[in-house]
């Protein structure tokens, strides 16, 4: 088999012991990798009782046929399981070196089960797998883990994925932190591995996995490379980073403000150029990418260079607080990053607490102290409350959904899909982007349902799926059904999402690396068995039609800016959508003969019995 | 001859150099013709992918638009004190 190792390693972590778990080339064929052979794994494993944060709730690292190779832009990983935010399927994806060196160690990627009896980070080198004590390095914050792990490894290859305090404490939005300021950011999958007591994996090694026409692969790599570098996005970003957007979102009405009930904020003050006017910001790249959206703040404060805010960041603690003060977004971002916790969770609840203090349902007895609009130091206060543990942080830090339910409020109020905190998109200004959140199998996801790109001009002809008027909903439940699907290949693969590169360029890479024929309705095809695997996944664990839907806190016309009055037509879309994936309406669930027709008559059987 | 006001919006600003500027074109100039011009002043300081120079226009991702609306095509006639908006589309993050 080319393309990868054909082996995960698996690891049980209450028994201490570790084994490989072997690849077959159908699976491979069939899953391909990432996130999408994760959810293949985990299906075989977790019930509809499995409890998050139970040993039983398998952790799975995985890298794809991509990863390592010389193309761009693929040095990419997903983590997946059961999330704790949410209890439904969970997934996050992360870049930088760690991806590399994990492949690179010798396995396509970690099956994690059990729990150790004390901390422990696992070492993997050469196709070498040890269980080694963390005790000492329990308790310290994400960049002082990664440097000590390196440290103690011995190794200055070694790439660290780690969690902070914040996935000790089982925080339900703790994330995973690799490469100084990476984050596998969504779902709590750092709560996941603090749940293991596993502080980190660290990884060495530049094993390749043997590609079928290395000739062509080098052919094509050069090919992308030169593709990438002639757009304009590719400029944009490496300029100005992700926040390049902040003042377009603003005006298209996509940048959400004041916990979705606006949409009109003076964005100019957080934008990338703002940052680059402000600070001494330099750029940097994940390994093996040309475009290096990555932003650095030099001497932030004297001798401190930290990682800049992403896009969804800024707008999280910016404008979503009414928050214009850069310097208390930017130390937000740090904070985050150094206790593991996911940004955009964390800015959205934040955010909530703040409408509810406006509304009198939090008052300073209940807050501790006064909540206000736009005042950065209460953020700041806020988060560190979430990360401490303390006072109002307690119940911030479990998420919109569960705020709304202890403070008796109606969960419409909550800005989330299937308990994962809304992306700093708007659904209101996308009505494609607003059916991928309320379908998305991960909850409100804008990674996998992107189509704001579509309707900006970025059509998929091999797909039909073409650019149309943004704030029309009639006709848009297919076209984003396709569009998730193949985005959620991206994340199998793995490539990163900001890759221009086309769909035939895709299907002549995987071809080349693995040996196989994929053509663009294969890959679709792949794509679709992702979304009904992992969706089935959500189906045993409760999920129906029910789930399907935005809150109306983010649905509700707002009577300003670009989209003053604008309200998708969900019911119409959702019809679409449903009938593109041959699902049910009543139960939501894909049918046996789809499933089946996808290759996935073991999914069917357990579904339906 | 007619007095047009282009205003850039976004990064767009920054590269051109200006949020917005005034240019003065003769009576039946069109869209492509103040895009010329645009570029005629600005063109040093725009990175090359900005500008398609087969086409001679802006890259595709540049958003033109007169009087509240898109306009896709070069040959749309301008009319005399005009702002057209020039907007980036390339979303991400």
């Amino acid at each position: 088999m080319r393309g990868y190792h054909g082996r995960f390693l698996e690891v049980d972590l209450t028994k201490k012991t570790t084994k490989d778990f072997p690849l077959t080339e159908d699976f491979c064929k069939k899953y391909i990798g990432g996130a999408t052979m994760a959810a293949a794994i985990i299906f075989d494993r977790v019930g509809p009782e499995t409890d998050p944060l139970s040993p039983e709730n398998p952790l799975v690292m995985a890298t794809g046929p991509f990863t390592s190779s010389s193309i761009p832009m693929v040095s990419r990983y997903a983590v997946a399981g059961i999330s704790p935010l949410t209890g439904f399927w969970g997934e996050a994806t992360s870049g930088g070196a760690f991806p590399f060196r994990l492949k690179g160690a010798g396995w396509d990627g970690l099956i994690i089960t059990g729990k150790a009896d004390s901390p422990v980070y696992l070492y993997l080198e050469g196709g070498k797998a040890e269980i080694r004590d963390a005790t000492t390095f329990w308790g310290q914050d994400t960049y002082n883990t990664q440097k000590a792990i390196k440290k103690d490894c011995g190794s200055n290859t070694a790439s660290v994925a780690c969690i902070g305090p914040a996935g000790e404490k089982l925080i339900h939005f703790a994330c995973i932190m690799n490469d100084k300021g990476r984050a596998a950011g969504r779902c709590g999958l750092g709560a996941l591995m603090g749940s293991k007591n596993l502080k980190a994996v660290a990884a060495s090694g530049n094993d390749r996995a043997a590609h079928a026409d290395a000739k062509t692969v080098a052919k094509l790599s050069k090919q992308a490379i030169k593709d990438i570098n002639g757009t304009l996005g590719s400029v944009a970003f490496r300029e100005y980073g992700t926040l390049m957007y902040s003042d377009m979102g603003m005006i298209l009405g996509d940048a959400p403000v004041k916990y979705f009930t606006k949409s009109v904020f003076p964005a100019s003050k957080v934008t990338g150029q703002a940052l680059r006017q402000k600070y001494a910001v330099t750029n940097y790249a994940c390994l093996g990418c040309p475009i290096g959206c990555g932003r650095k703040i030099n001497d932030f404060k004297p001798g401190l260079d930290i990682d800049g805010p992403e896009y969804e960041t800024a707008i999280a603690f910016g404008p979503l607080c009414l928050n214009t003060d850069f310097d208390s977004i930017i130390e937000a971002n740090h904070l985050c990053n150094t206790y593991g916790l996911d940004t955009i969770s964390a800015g959205v609840s934040i955010a909530y607490a703040l409408y509810l203090y406006e509304k009198g349902i939090l008052d300073k007895d209940k807050a501790g102290f006064e909540l206000k609009w736009g005042d950065g130091e209460c953020i700041l206060k806020l988060v560190n409350n979430i990360i401490n543990q303390e006072g109002i942080g307690v119940l911030l830090s479990k998420g919109t959904l569960a705020m709304a339910r202890e403070l008796g409020r109606d969960e419409d109020e909550a800005a989330q899909v299937k308990g994962l905190e809304m992306p700093m998109h708007e659904g209101r200004a996308f009505h494609g982007l607003a059916i991928s959140f309320a379908t998305n199998p991960r909850g409100a996801c804008h990674l996998k349902g992107n189509y704001y790109n579509v309707d900006l001009g970025n059509m998929i002809p091999e797909y039909m799926i073409m650019p149309s008027d943004r704030l029309v909903s009639e006709g848009k439940g297919v076209p984003a059904a396709k569009f998730q699907s193949f985005k959620d290949l991206y994340d199998a693969l793995t490539l990163c999402k900001f890759s221009p590169i086309e769909v035939s360029q895709i299907c002549d890479m995987l071809n080349a690396i693995t040996g196989w024929d994929f053509n663009p309705e294969d890959l679709l095809s792949t794509g679709n068995r992702s979304i009904n695997l992992k969706r089935a996944i959500n189906n045993l664990r409760g999920v129906t039609r029910v789930h399907d839907k935005l809150p109306k806190i983010c649905l509700q016309p707002l009577s300003e800016g670009t989209t003053d009055g604008v309200q998708p037509d969900m019911d119409t879309m959702l019809r679409e959508y449903y009938q593109y994936h041959k699902w049910d309406w009543e139960s939501g669930k894909p049918s046996k003969d789809r499933l089946v027709e996808l290759g996935l008559g073991n999914v069917a059987e357990k579904l339906y019995t | 001859m007619m007095n047009i006001t282009a205003s850039f919006h976004g990064i767009l600003a920054d590269w051109i150099g200006a949020s917005s500027a005034r240019f003065d074109l003769s009576n039946n100039a069109t869209h492509g013709d103040l895009q010329l011009a645009i570029h005629q002043r600005y063109g040093q300081n725009m990175p090359d992918q900005l500008w398609d120079k087969t086409e001679n226009k802006f890259a595709k991702e540049v958003i033109v638009s007169g009087k509240g609306e898109i306009s896709k095509f070069m040959s749309v006639a301008l009319k005399d004190n005009e702002t057209v908006d020039f907007l980036l589309m390339i979303a991400g993050g």
